[in-house]
Parts: C-alpha cells; sequence; structure tokens
C-alpha cells in the first residue's frame, strides 16, 4: 500500500469555496495517481469521506467500473485529451451501484507542467430513477437471468422480435409472460406503435368481442359512438392475447378468420378492416393437451404456434433468485425511496429451498411486502410472510449453501446434458468448463 | 482450501463487479500453490457465476464489490473476503499470517454488513488452519 501523501490539498480559499458547493463530485490526483483533493459532494456520492480519500490510490475510492480498463484519467493523463461525460457506475458505501457521468482534464501548474488531473462526476442515479418511472412496470431487468433454463428464451427473444411471425408464450402462472411479449415488442420494428394486452380468460364472450374487434354507434342499445377495439388500437404494434387457452371455441372461430385474413369486422360495421397488429398469445395452459382433448381448436393451435416461448418456472432456474431478489431491492428502493441494503443470507437461503408455486409475481409480492415491513438494514426473516416460514419448517431444515450450491451445479449441468443430448464436449463448452471438469463433477454429483 | 484472487497489475482489482483476472491459489497445511490465472474479462454476467461456480474457490478476495454480486458469490457458497487492497501477494501473505485486518490492506468504503462477512470468512481461514496444526501435531 502506498503511504498516504503529505502533500496539502491545493484546494484552498476562493477556488476551496467554489469545488465545496457544486453538486458534482470532483476530486484530484497528483502524479501517482494519489487523491490530492475530495470535495463535499464527492463525499456526498461515493460514500467515502475525504480523510479516508486524500493520499490513496484513486482506484481504491472510486470504485468505477472503468478503473481497470478503460480509465478516463489515464486516457487524459495518456493523450492529453478531456473526456466529457462518459457513463459508467461505481460502487459506493452502501454497495450500491450508482450510475455517473464522468469527465476528466489536466491538472497543470503555473508552468503549464502537468501535475496531475482533474475528475468531475455527476450522479446520474435519480434520473435513472426517473426514467425507470416513466417507463411505467416495463423493466427488462425482470427478464435477468444466468440461468441455462432461460438461456434459449433469452437467446430466441431477439430473433423472434426481427420478424412479424405470431408467438405463442407458454408458462406457469407469475413467470413473467407478458413481460417477453413487451420485449419483443420493444425490441420489434413496430416498437414505437402501441403494446395492447387483453386477458382472454377475464371477459363473456360478448364482451370479449366487443372490446377485440370493437363495435359501431348503433350495434347494440347503448353503443352511442364508434368505439375501436383491440385489434384496431394495436395497429402497426403488438396485440397480446393473455391466457388464450380459456378462449370459448366459438370466440377461438373468430379470432381464427382475423388470423387467417388479416382483417376483422367491428359489431354492427358493413366493411371489413384491416389489421397489421403482430399477435403475441401466452398461456398458463398446455395448448396441445387442450387440442388432444378438444377444448382448443386444432387449426388455431397451429396459427399461434408458429414461434412458441416456453418460460421455465422458478425452481428451475434458482440460481437466478439472488440476482432477482438484489434487482427487486434496487427498484423498490427507488419507487419506495428507501435504502434497504439487501437480503440477509438467511433468507436467500430459505428463497433458494422453497419451491416457488407463484413464480417470480411471488417473490416480487414477497420482497414488495418486506418492504413495507423492513424500514432500513437488510430484509430479515422477520419480514417474510409466515406461510412461507411455516412451508420452511414442513420441510426441515433450510439447506446449507453448499447443498444448495451442488443442487444448482447438479441442475445446471443436467440441463446442459439434455441440452446437448448427453455429449459432454458440448456441454462443458456450454458449462465454460473442461470436459475432465465435467466428467469428475458428474462423478461426484452421481448424476 | 482454494483461494480465488482478483488481480490488475499485481494489485488487487479494485471491483469485482468488472474485474478481468482470478488468481487461483491452492492452500494446504503449509504450503501455498499459484494454479492458474484465469481470464474472465469476457465473460458476461452468466458466464462469470458459471466460472466462478466451476472452479471450486472456496474463499474470494476482492476489492469493492456491488451487493448483488456480494449476495449470489454467498448464494453459490463462496465466502467473500471484500474492500481488499494493495499487492495481490501481499495480501495472501497477510491472510496466511492472520494480519488481514489491519488497515494496511483496507479499502475506503466497505459496507458494514460486508465488515461483518469479512470477519466470518478471516475467521474460518483461521479455524481451517488450526484445524491442519492440530491434524500435523
Amino acid at each position: 500500500m502506498s503511504p498516504k501523501t503529505k502533500n496539502k490539498e491545493p484546494c484552498s480559499g476562493f477556488n476551496c469555496s467554489i469545488l465545496e458547493s457544486v453538486s458534482d463530485g470532483v476530486f484530484t490526483v497528483d502524479g501517482q495517481w494519489l487523491i490530492t483533493s475530495f470535495n463535499r459532494a464527492a463525499e456526498l456520492i461515493t460514500g467515502i469521506s475525504r480523510k479516508e480519500a486524500v493520499g490513496r490510490p484513486c482506484w481504491e475510492v472510486f470504485h468505477s467500473s472503468l478503473c481497470e480498463s478503460e480509465c478516463a484519467l489515464r486516457y487524459t493523463r495518456k493523450t492529453g485529451k478531456t473526456v466529457v461525460g462518459k457513463t459508467c457506475y461505481i460502487v459506493d458505501a452502501r454497495g450500491r451501484r450508482i450510475t455517473i457521468s464522468v469527465s476528466t482534464a489536466l491538472l497543470k501548474n503555473v508552468h503549464g507542467e502537468v501535475v496531475g488531473g482533474v475528475e468531475t462526476f455527476r450522479d446520474l442515479s435519480e434520473m435513472e430513477s426517473l426514467r425507470l418511472k416513466f417507463k411505467g412496470d416495463f423493466d427488462m431487468g425482470d427478464l435477468i437471468s444466468h440461468s441455462p433454463a432461460m438461456q434459449k428464451v433469452l437467446e430466441v427473444t431477439p430473433a423472434v422480435a426481427e420478424t412479424a411471425t405470431t408467438v405463442l408464450i407458454q408458462g406457469e402462472t407469475g413467470t413473467g409472460k407478458e413481460l417477453v411479449a413487451k420485449t419483443i415488442h420493444a425490441l420489434s420494428l413496430g416498437g414505437k406503435a402501441p403494446f395492447v394486452a387483453i386477458n382472454c380468460a377475464a371477459l363473456p364472450d360478448t364482451l370479449l368481442e366487443s372490446e377485440l374487434f370493437g363495435y359501431k354507434a348503433g350495434a347494440f342499445t347503448g353503443a352511442q359512438k364508434n368505439k375501436p377495439g383491440k385489434f384496431a388500437q394495436a395497429r402497426g404494434g403488438t396485440l397480446f392475447l393473455d391466457e388464450i387457452g380459456d378462449m370459448s371455441l366459438s370466440m377461438q372461430t373468430k379470432l381464427l378468420r382475423v388470423l387467417q385474413e388479416k382483417c376483422f369486422e367491428p359489431l354492427g360495421a358493413f366493411a371489413s378492416e384491416k389489421t397489421d397488429a403482430r399477435i403475441i398469445a401466452a398461456t398458463n395452459k398446455d395448448l396441445k393437451h387442450l387440442v388432444d382433448i378438444g377444448a382448443f381448436r386444432q387449426d388455431l393451435f397451429y396459427r399461434v404456434n408458429v414461434v412458441r416461448i416456453d418460460l421455465p418456472p422458478l425452481r428451475d432456474r434458482k440460481e437466478d433468485i439472488p440476482f432477482l431478489a438484489g434487482h427487486f431491492v434496487e427498484r423498490f428502493n427507488r419507487l419506495f425511496n428507501r435504502e434497504i441494503t439487501g437480503v440477509d443470507p438467511q433468507v436467500l437461503s430459505l428463497f433458494m429451498a422453497y419451491e416457488w408455486p407463484g413464480n417470480i409475481r411471488e417473490l416480487e409480492n414477497i420482497m414488495e411486502r418486506a418492504f413495507v415491513l423492513c424500514r432500513h438494514g437488510e430484509i430479515k426473516r422477520s419480514h417474510l410472510p409466515r406461510d412461507l416460514i411455516l412451508k420452511e419448517g414442513k420441510a426441515g431444515e433450510v439447506p446449507s449453501m453448499s447443498t444448495i450450491k451442488q443442487g444448482l451445479e447438479a441442475g445446471n449441468i443436467s440441463r446442459a446434458l439434455k441440452q446437448t443430448q448427453n455429449n459432454l464436449s458440448q456441454a462443458a463448452k456450454l458449462l465454460g468448463i473442461h470436459r475432465s471438469t465435467l466428467h469428475r463433477k458428474i462423478k461426484k454429483l452421481g448424476l | 482450501m482454494m483461494i480465488g484472487i482478483c488481480t490488475w497489475n499485481n494489485l488487487v482489482a479494485p471491483v469485482f463487479d468488472v474485474s478481468g483476472t482470478i488468481l487461483l491459489v491452492q492452500t494446504s497445511p503449509g504450503r501455498r500453490d499459484i494454479l492458474e490465472q484465469e481470464d474472465i474479462s469476457v465473460c458476461d454476467n452468466l458466464d462469470k457465476i458459471r466460472r466462478l461456480t466451476s472452479m471450486n474457490i472456496e474463499l474470494l478476495v476482492c476489492g469493492a464489490v456491488s451487493r448483488l454480486w456480494h449476495d449470489i458469490l454467498t448464494a453459490c457458497g463462496i465466502q467473500v473476503i471484500s474492500y481488499m487492497a494493495g499487492p495481490w501477494d501481499r495480501v495472501l501473505q497477510a491472510l496466511d499470517e492472520d494480519r488481514l485486518e489491519s488497515s494496511e490492506f483496507r479499502m475506503p468504503g466497505c459496507p458494514p454488513y460486508m465488515q461483518t462477512r469479512n470477519r466470518e470468512a478471516i475467521n474460518k481461514v483461521a479455524a481451517v488452519k488450526k484445524a491442519w496444526m492440530r491434524q500435523s501435531s
């Protein structure tokens, strides 16, 4: 470790007052990269006091995502060129990632000799928070996944978005079917056009028909003016038909006609209207099975099942739980203006042991509930619903981290083997490990 | 005991979340072997988790780390000693000699909960070493 410098801070008098009053963080370094001044805003943004910062190498204090490979100050020192508004993040003294923009310049003495550098940085987290609020509840971060079970979904989504094809999303309730649909829409050419969603199970046939196709004034008693339906509203964009498996056979026939002919007739209309909306259908049921038992039209099944995306339940992608929990902590901190630091390891271990029948939505609800009860610090067991704790009691002891790790590893390996039809070399490549390591692990885990 | 240490320019890398290199060190009674240096710079998050779990690391020594990654590492059964700074060989030496909590190696800005976990991990290493000593005597 470098000894702390005895240099007096260059910040004094008039200049110091200016630096202390600005809301941007500012620090200066000498020729050895040691911090020589650190203003008040820098203390606030990083959570590190000036006393701790001055005399330290800048990377030990700034904790920026650029420090290691793309240091802006190093670039400026090397090229003499300033950097303006480069976006990155820092890890602050609470372990949070704070989005910032950095600018750098050379520090020269009265003789014009370079004596160090100055870096200013602006906290962009407020702006990031506003951006998320404006985006509403759609947050692609919810699609976050590090599980092989989700990899296929994440790989296929952008490819599907590029085409206008009809998509069928199957998955248990709470797995994020609408989120995937919104992502496909957002990534598609019609991403700026409307995304219109309708739950086919929530409405009786007559209402569903008028909601989907719209009606003309006078079509029925009370229809005083024209009302465009969802197909018309989704023109150029996407129509998301949720719970299509619960649609009646009669409505299925009407929907099939629209999908075949790309046109529909609002109730009471004399002429057909064209539709170019992309259809994304979703269901938590096995549509093929519904076809087999005669509850779903086979021809409609073939129409919607052009590209199928199967969303795995959360119990099959438990390695994502820490990421998702962390993601919800960040999101609810922003929404509720809280500063919860994270999830206690015991809670995380409980989460890993739980089966999550309600999937990500259940995890989200539990995290939201915990935010109501937890005012500061970490989310503890006492902030969890009684049911979850009781289920844990019934299931026995919470497994140890090493058991969980082995379980996750076994799950990953099994899925990789299944994906590669038991080809060890390909599975090892998929897992990012050597073939011999995979062989050893299979033996150790008794797979 | 397999120890991973994130390195950069012969130092402990400043931020784990973006660190590019992990040095694998195998410690056993009376010896320390540096096994290999793994390049994780091109790994996305998914690859990084896969690689870390496949390396059988029991203890990770790193610089600053976000809460998110700290939780993931812990959930993967990896003990973490975070917010360490200085030349990596001296940090490892200090770990061997139970001197890691010295201010010389402490990076500013370590959140209190990570300080607690650091202490737990350091105590665990000390307990493993004591067990080795008992076995050898």
